[in-house]
């Protein structure tokens, strides 16, 4: 029990798939202007995670190993589609404002490194885990990073103005890539000497 | 040999259940999807005609039924050609998004112009709303602009679709920014004059309004589509005119 706790608690902070592994900073560049695109983009790639950790687990006494790679693109590409064509059916408007964001989860490195690294070699339960783990441990990072960027660029926060325009001045840099660059940065640096020091001499 | 058979075969069986799951979803869908997509148009059409149809967020707030029904009172569209003749085959309803904002490179003409008329349904007033898309910084910028019955005079616009840099470019759907069109003219002594987009603070007369700060391209590729494509609508009212 305590295992598998650890399979989803791992990603969280000690293991994250951004800021230790730094895989999908991509779209942790893209999307995080904005809280809101953030939560969604982190809630699709979550579902489509784990989804693709069931099935290439399910799978991974059958693939041959000489096409796995492209027929773990294959599965990816087509639950991003379904997801996509469930979004656009369903909720219209949130689908609007994600645009090409959804489509661009099949190129998430997340989705394409967990399959490899992990659903290949464990069964479906631990894997389906790992896929809620790794999701979450990008959620935490996305949201983190687009709090600084709304709350810096734009002076809200989740769409509700929290610095006065009045007297704030909204920090262009922040809205523009350089500045989730900036902000990912300082926060890997904060992980790696602060959190992570503490835990090593924990244990 | 046979291992690459067994490869074959692998990649086709697992090819053939992708494609077959992403087909039968994928039109299973499409009505739903087709008539949301209907619908966002119908709602940004309604509003830039100053008819609450969306809440504070932008969501559309009345049903689907009260919307066609709106629409189909209140609302004429007709579509016009890139010569800004009457293409009377074709109803606003069945235009593609592709027909109404690819730009030919050679001519700078789309294919075809959605036009229409709203009559208030208390005064009986007439306005008019065109179609006006290009490209911005990034992306496609697409927005409904509606004219007074005078056919020069703005009477509103609606920025529904872009993928501007939030904060920069994005800011042309802010309130701000599309009610400083309101009022304008595209028409002085009866000549249609260069719509102007100017430096924040800059504007000074009938046919302009103040740009955006640190938005300079966004602002002058919207300048550039909304004299493009009033142009080929102009086409249109001359006739209009003359037939009168």
């Amino acid at each position: 029990m305590a295992k598998l706790r650890k399979i989803v608690t791992d990603p969280l902070a000690d293991n994250n798939p951004v800021t230790w592994q730094v895989l999908g900073v991509c779209s942790a560049l893209a999307v995080t202007t904005q809280v809101s695109t953030a939560m969604v983009m982190s809630i699709a790639l979550t579902a489509v995670l784990c989804g693709s950790n069931v099935v290439i687990s399910l799978l991974r006494n059958m693939i041959p190993n000489k096409i796995r790679m492209i027929v773990e693109l294959c599965v990816i590409a087509t639950l991003v589609i379904l997801a996509d064509q469930i979004l656009r059916a369903f909720v219209y408007d949130i689908s609007k404002q994600l645009s090409v964001f959804v489509g661009l989860i099949i190129t998430n490195c997340i989705v394409m490194g967990r399959a490899e690294a992990y659903a290949l070699q464990n069964p479906p339960f631990k894997s389906f885990l790992d896929g809620i783990g790794n999701g979450l441990g990008y959620s935490v990072i996305l949201v983190a990073v687009a709090s600084f960027r709304e709350l810096l660029g734009s002076g809200s926060w989740f769409g509700i103005q929290i610095l006065d325009p009045a007297w704030y001045v909204g920090n262009t840099l922040m809205l523009l890539p350089p500045g989730a660059f900036v902000i990912i940065g300082l926060l890997i640096w904060f992980q790696r000497t602060i959190i992570s020091k503490t835990l090593r001499e924990e244990d | 040999m046979r291992d690459q058979v067994k490869v074959i075969g692998f990649a086709t069986v697992v090819c053939l259940i992708c494609s077959i799951l992403l087909a039968v979803v994928s039109t299973g869908l499409a009505p739903r999807q087709a008539r949301n997509k209907a619908n966002d148009v119908k709602s940004k059409v309604l509003q830039v005609f100053g008819v609450p149809v969306t809440d504070e967020k932008g969501k559309i707030s009345v049903t689907p039924e009260e919307l066609d029904q709106m629409f189909a009172e209140r609302i004429k569209g007709i579509v016009l050609d890139g010569e800004g003749n009457l293409a009377a085959d074709r109803t606003v309803e069945s235009l593609t998004s592709q027909e109404i904002n690819a730009r030919d490179k050679a001519t700078g003409l789309k294919p075809f112009y959605p036009f229409y008329t709203y009559e208030d349904p208390d005064s009986g007033a007439k306005q008019y709303a065109i179609h006006v898309s290009g490209k911005g910084l990034w992306s496609t910028v697409k927005a409904f602009m509606a004219l007074k019955g005078d056919l020069s005079t703005i009477a509103g616009i609606v920025f529904y679709e872009h993928q501007e840099t939030p904060g920069l470019g994005g800011e042309v759907e802010k309130p701000f920014f599309q009610d400083s069109f309101k009022g304008k003219k595209w028409k002085a002594n009866g000549e249609v004059q260069t719509f102007r987009i100017t430096k924040p603070g800059a504007a000074d007369n009938d046919h302009c309004v103040d740009g955006i700060t640190a938005a300079t391209m966004t602002c002058r590729g919207v300048e550039s589509f909304l004299n493009a494509d009033y142009a080929v609508y102009h086409r249109y009212f001359e006739q209009l005119e003359a037939t009168h």
